[in-house]
């Protein structure tokens, strides 16, 4: 063997693992982008919302899939027992304050003075919070854990679901934008 | 309080890495004894860190303090206290900071043993390389893994640890892969200080024998225990599933083992120098992307508890470094390792050409493992869509080589070095060639032409294996002296002998269950209502009762009661009492088989679901009751029998000999 050609034979590995490193690279800035692996796109995306009618945590009142209709609305589900739900809920107090959504809370298997104390610590972004106690409707929304939330638009039709707390590069990044485009 | 402290630990520990090794790398070119004494304490200094920092994040999780984000989220004071201590390291950083402290403990091992069997410039720089290697990670770990992050106000209870997680074999699973994971940055750092270096010896391998037959034998025990603990409680009848996360455990697993034959040869030949070299930065180097990157989000994987792209970054980043490194290192130094004058000559049919060729199969088998796993993401980047690959590939590019390999064990093992002379001749090759060709010959007989590979698998099987019987058998005189004395020579065998016979005999072992398993295997599916019966797999199957809502310690369950009986009724009835099992935080169903096992054959029955009776739309449907799967697994214990005796070979091996002194 020659010694370049020997040089080169030793040579391969790195080109090898530069190669497989760029992959890796390249597969992380998707992941970042919330493109990750085993995300399966939410067979309800492009569906109407599933039917339901909930009692709140105030008293007498309802929450039912017709309110969503006509506006566009962010369904959160939480619970006051999820550390996760403690880290996204500034985040949520923010977009309370916009008037170009509708925040809806659904109390993932947890009862109501409970909640209604958590929110009276932290603030209550939400215009009325359905009980999930049975966790019917969560089953119906197919969660997978909580925090999950749906952005729904005006006609009642499910347009973007996200698994866990909220970030600010989700928020300024997919959410924002879609409600923007889905109130033109 | 626990927060605070535990992130001062953490700290003291990044600093004692950082210091070991500039001043490792500093004493040793220098030649100053002081400063590497120093590199040394500095190693020590690291593991009395990185351990009062877990030993803290332990005490958080005993006392569930929930101030901690790491402990809300994976405990739960309803937990037993066993799974509250495995908690810690059943998440990501918890896990990270083990993988730290064992870093840390190979270190500190290799300063604190005596120097005798090894250049002191050299261990000053493998300790430094160590150094290097942990100061890496625990800047990972305090910037974007941090355990000790606190909360400002604790919540009522935490979250719970994945209920996949707990079960006492699992609770020590990830520590012994740990333990053989990082067990391979030894053989790492100090095939690296010698590149540095520039040395043409074998030093490196002898420095770091231990540490290497250390990690393989935790390595083997760890996959095995992976294994087993995924046949018996996940409850879906197999014990290899191809996962990126197991193959990540097996593809360091193989490249050890290779690295294992290939620095024995080197050492003994003094050639393959450069092989030996390339395969313990390979090893380690795997090992690395199995703890981080199928857990960042780069795979997919069922394993997917803990993804997260900012630490894939990261750790990719430290990764390049160690790699990239230690390869561009390579590049430039191995070129030197070989020169022609002084190279030994051997024949063709020799050990060490057997060893190479066997290795070759192995890496054969290793490269096809990481295509299929990494073939996914390159499918995707060149934009071709989006696809898993299953079992059938990995079964059909895995298979062909290791059974190449284990045709290669017997008679390699059995080879002198340097010089062949005529195998066929050896009386204990002519007995495992018959014995080899009798089973299989037999089997034909049996099952007929179409199952070639299985017929193959247990020849090849009972070749090495009848091999091996033989060479032990003619090395403690078995019938030539009193029976006695026989066994009196087994404790004075040589342990490099006794090891390899171990595990060659272990491997023969695993490939007839594999074998075994993959062909007589069935599967039978009824729905049982209580009282029924059916006949499954050869026995009258019935359902006796069924417990709901029972409680478990931190699930609640329902248990069925079957009678099992054979149809031809002459085994004894078998009651079995598979579990479906309910954790509720956070919530999950797992079925937990019921497995009697009547010589080598297990019966493997679960409870899959309880059918109500009508569907989701509201009809009624036509079968009620349980879903009942009933396998039967021939031979399936022996895969895990074959993985012991490997894991018993690989501790013999670091075992001393009995009352005789090593000759070499």
């Amino acid at each position: 063997m020659s010694t370049r050609l020997r040089f080169a034979t030793y040579a391969l590995p790195l080109v090898a693992f530069a190669f497989l490193a760029a992959l890796f690279a390249w597969r992380l800035g998707l992941a970042e982008r919330g493109m990750t692996p085993d995300l399966l796109p939410s067979p309800l995306i492009g569906r109407t919302v599933p039917t339901f009618d909930l009692e709140t945590i105030e008293e007498g009142k309802r929450l039912t899939s017709q309110d969503l209709k006509g506006k566009v609305s962010l369904v959160v589900f939480f619970a006051s027992w999820c550390p996760e739900c403690q880290i996204e809920h500034p985040q949520l107090i923010e977009l309370g304050k916009r008037s170009d959504m509708t925040l809806y809370g659904m109390a993932y298997k947890d009862p109501s003075q409970k909640m209604a104390q958590w929110l009276a610590q932290r603030g209550n972004p939400y215009v009325a919070v359905g009980q999930d106690t049975g966790r019917r409707v969560a089953m119906d929304f197919g969660v997978y854990a909580v925090p999950e939330s749906y952005l729904i638009d005006k006609t009642g039709t499910i347009r973007l679901k996200h698994t866990g707390a909220l970030t600010a590069d989700f928020i300024d990044g997919e959410l924002l934008p879609l409600v923007a485009e889905l109130n033109r | 309080m626990t927060a605070g402290l535990g992130q001062i630990f953490l700290v003291v520990g990044c600093f004692a890495a950082l210091t070991q090794a500039i001043v490792c790398f500093v004493g040793a070119g220098r030649h100053s004894d002081r400063l590497m004494r120093l590199g040394r304490r500095a190693a020590i200094a690291q593991v009395a860190g990185f351990s009062a920092a877990f030993a803290a994040l332990i005490y958080a999780y005993i006392v569930s303090d929930f101030r901690l984000l790491n402990v809300a989220l994976n405990s739960h004071t309803d937990k037993p206290l066993l799974y509250k201590i495995s908690g810690v390291w059943g998440n990501h950083e918890g896990s990270m900071l083990l993988w730290l402290l064992i870093l840390a403990l190979f270190g500190a091992f290799t300063a604190l043993r005596k120097a005798k069997d090894m250049p002191e410039e050299l261990r000053a720089r493998a300790i430094g390389v160590q150094g290097l290697l942990a100061f890496g990670f625990a800047l990972y770990e305090l910037a974007v893994s941090n355990p000790f992050l606190a909360l400002d106000q604790a919540p009522p209870n935490g979250r719970g640890l994945n209920p996949i997680l707990q079960d006492p074999g699992l609770a020590l699973h990830p520590p012994l892969l740990y333990l053989g994971y990082v067990g391979c940055s030894m053989p790492f750092s100090f095939a690296v200080a010698s590149l540095i270096e520039g040395r043409k010896d074998c030093a490196w391998v002898t420095a770091s024998r231990r540490s290497l037959r250390a990690a393989w034998t935790f390595l083997t025990l760890g996959v095995v225990m992976g294994s087993l603990w995924a046949y018996t409680t996940l409850g879906w009848g197999g014990w290899w599933a191809w996962d990126p996360v197991e193959n990540a455990s097996l593809l360091p697993w193989l490249a050890a083992t290779a690295l294992l034959h290939i620095a024995f040869v080197a050492e003994k030949r003094e050639i393959m120098k450069g092989l030996a070299v390339f395969l313990a930065i390979l090893t380690f180097s795997l090992s690395l992307m199995g703890t981080f990157l199928v857990r960042s989000g780069a795979l997919s994987s069922v394993h997917s508890f803990a993804t997260d792209p900012t630490r894939g970054t990261f750790v990719l980043a430290v990764m390049a470094l160690a790699t990239g490194g230690a390869l561009a290192l390579f590049a430039w130094r191995a070129p030197m390792l070989t020169n022609s004058q002084d190279t030994p000559s051997f024949e063709l049919l020799s050990r060490e050409t057997m060893m190479l060729v066997a290795c070759l199969a192995l890496a054969l088998a290793l490269g096809n493992v990481a295509l299929g796993t990494l073939y996914p993401l390159a499918i995707e980047a060149f934009q071709l869509g989006r696809v898993t690959v299953g079992p059938p590939y990995f079964n059909l590019v895995f298979v062909p080589p290791i059974l190449a390999m284990a045709a290669i064990m017997g008679p390699g093992a059995m080879l002198a070095w340097g010089r062949g002379g005529a195998i066929i001749l050896l009386p204990k090759f002519r007995f495992a060639s018959v014995v080899g060709m009798f089973v299989a010959l037999a089997l034909w007989a049996i099952e007929g032409s179409q199952a070639f590979v299985t017929i193959l698998a247990m020849g090849l099987a009972a070749w090495l294996f009848a091999g091996c019987l033989v060479d032990a058998a003619e090395r403690i005189q078995l019938g030539k002296v009193h029976l006695v004395e026989s066994l009196r020579k087994i404790p004075q065998m040589s342990r490099t002998r006794a090891a390899l016979l171990l595990a060659h005999s272990g491997l023969a072992v695993m490939i007839v269950g594999v074998a075994g398993s993959a062909a007589w295997s069935t599967d039978e599916v009824k729905r049982l209502q209580t009282g029924e019966t059916a006949v499954m797999a050869g026995y009258r199957v019935t359902l006796k009762s069924v417990g709901e809502n029972l409680k478990g310690p931190n699930y609640s369950y329902t248990r069925g009661v079957f009678e099992l009986t054979h149809e031809d009724g002459d085994e004894p009835q078998l009651a079995l009492a598979p579990e479906l099992r309910f954790y509720d935080s956070p919530p999950m169903a797992l079925a937990h088989a019921a497995i009697h096992t009547r010589w080598l054959t297990n019966l493997y029955l679960v409870l899959a679901a309880k059918n109500e009776g009508e569907n989701s739309e509201g009809q009624n449907l036509s079968h009620k009751g349980y879903v009942v799967h009933l396998y039967r697994h021939p031979l399936t214990p022996l895969i895990f029998a074959g993985g012991f005796m490997m894991t018993a070979g690989g501790i013999v091996s670091s075992t001393r000999r009995g009352n005789k002194k090593k000759k070499h």
